[in-house]
């Protein structure tokens, strides 16, 4: 028997919460939302129950989202938290990593970005694990964790990391309508030719480079982490002007942490295992496709 | 060849490598229209205002899965006018293996050699471990009625010993036998450096 996860919503606004907890019926129909409308009914239920996530609104008369997940660090230490804020700031957010939240969303909110967030904080990042590992299950949810921060920082529909030759690493986000092995070895040629023209002016290739591209609504990012791999984002922009700078500053972050810990996968990434001859195999699928 | 675990992806990374105009983006068109449509990206192609690829083509084939991982083809195709010496150079960065394809016409001889040569000079550069990548070479363009003697163009190319393929781009004739060739050979390499 599976049991059903749990997760608490708290919020003051009772349309609010009824948006989010409809929006959670799409992560998993066995999943038992509870909704509550002030901290004080909240740690009511975080003592009668068990809940694998809490979601909390920052702003809240009485007790506000902090005071909130400091009390459920102690009354519920294994519980993930959400926090949401209109009023975000600097302050706010380095008090909220101080008390190890999960993720930090700011309003407005993207359903899409709540629910995926929440799917994270549930079942970790991604769902279907290597049965083989040849990268360790760690790295993957370190690395899946970078970009998912990345995705809700600079609010982007979908974030890839790829390899110079176009190969997708990772990607979270909706990816469904993009040609996203076409789109990543496009870039690559844009990011690689970058790359080579810095280094015909200034013999230097250490650094970051952005290619981008502000559309209509969908804006395109790509920046290099390292030499080897790239950092792809579509953030969709709506009617709002761009935000190439905020979204430079967040995105230039993640490529400079990442370049270090891609090193250390990449050395171990290129050993494939096959069981057995698999040149038949790669024939008659051949054979398949053209037929 | 590229692995990833997480998305149990195999990726393979072919690359048609040849002098200008022998039939390099034509070889992409015919695999693009045979393939499945299901299990095929769009054909990529940067051109520019002649129909001349400026980068490179770019073609994406899903394979039905093997040892439980889905095996995808990356195959693009690099500019080959002279001048785009450097465009090729990071094409063929990170390929598994080359399709060499020559044009069979007697007057494109020169321009078979400086391609061949510029490919090698390529491969030596990248400062590939012991295992070469492996090369495919296609005689194109049979049905040129000017078209040199297949003995011939494999002396030229120093490879009397080694396996063909004539072919036809703009008909199909060969492309397929081509392709099936190159993966294999990048296949068998791949288990022999696993054993």
């Amino acid at each position: 028997m599976t049991i059903s996860k749990r997760v608490l919503i708290v919020d003051d606004e009772v349309s609010i919460l009824r948006v989010l907890s409809n929006s959670l019926k799409k992560v998993d129909p066995t999943l038992q939302v509870t909704t509550v409308t002030n901290g004080f009914a909240a740690l009511d239920r975080l003592l009668a129950h068990p809940y694998d996530v809490v979601v909390t609104d920052f702003n809240m008369a009485e007790m506000d989202g902090l005071e909130l997940a400091e009390a459920i660090r102690y009354a519920q230490p294994d519980a993930r938290l959400i926090m949401i804020t209109a009023f975000g700031n600097e302050v706010v957010e380095a008090e909220a990593r101080r008390i190890k939240v999960f993720r930090y969303l700011t309003k407005p909110l993207e359903i899409g970005a709540f629910r995926q967030v929440v799917q994270e904080a549930l079942y970790g990042q991604n769902l279907e694990q290597p049965t083989v590992a040849t990268w360790s299950e760690e790295n993957f949810r370190q690395l899946n964790e970078q970009l998912g921060r990345l995705r809700t920082d600079v609010k982007a529909s979908c974030v890839l990391l790829t390899d110079t030759s176009a190969n997708v690493i990772a990607k979270t986000g909706y990816t469904d309508e993009i040609p996203v092995e076409s789109v990543a070895s496009l870039l690559s040629g844009s990011i690689v030719t970058l790359i080579e023209a810095g280094r015909a002016i200034d013999g230097n290739a250490e650094c970051v480079h952005l290619a981008y591209r502000e559309g209509k609504n969908d804006d395109l990012y790509a920046l290099n982490v390292g030499q080897q791999y790239l950092l792809i984002l579509v953030v969709n922009r709506g009617p709002y002007s761009s935000r190439l700078g905020s979204v430079w500053y967040h995105a230039r972050q993640i490529a400079l942490n990442l370049k270090t810990k891609l090193d250390e996968i990449e050395s171990v990434a290129k050993n494939p295992v096959f069981p057995g001859q698999i040149e038949q195999a790669f024939d008659t699928e051949l054979n398949k496709l053209l037929a | 060849m590229f692995i990833n675990w997480q998305h149990r992806e195999l990726i393979l990374k072919i690359v048609y490598y040849g002098p200008a105009l022998s039939g390099k983006t034509t070889n992409l068109q015919q695999i693009h229209a045979r393939a499945d449509p299901r299990r095929r990206g769009e054909l990529v192609a940067l051109k520019l205002h002649e129909d001349r690829t400026l980068y490179f083509d770019f073609l994406q084939l899903e394979l039905g899965k093997i040892s439980g991982l889905s095996p995808k083809i990356h195959l693009y195709s690099v500019p080959g006018q002279n001048h785009f010496e450097a465009s090729r150079k990071l094409v063929v960065r990170g390929a598994d293996g080359i399709v060499f394809v020559a044009d069979s016409a007697a007057c494109r001889t020169n321009a078979n050699i400086e391609a061949w040569e510029s490919m090698q000079a390529q491969l030596q550069a990248l400062n590939l471990p012991a295992n070469p990548i492996p090369v495919v070479i296609q005689l194109n363009k049979r049905d040129v009625p000017n078209a040199m003697p297949v003995p011939l163009l494999k002396s030229i190319f120093k490879v009397s010993h080694q396996a063909t393929f004539e072919s036809v781009a703009t008909t199909g004739q060969g492309v397929f036998d081509t392709l099936k060739a190159i993966i294999n050979s990048v296949v068998t390499q791949v288990q022999q450096e696993v054993a």
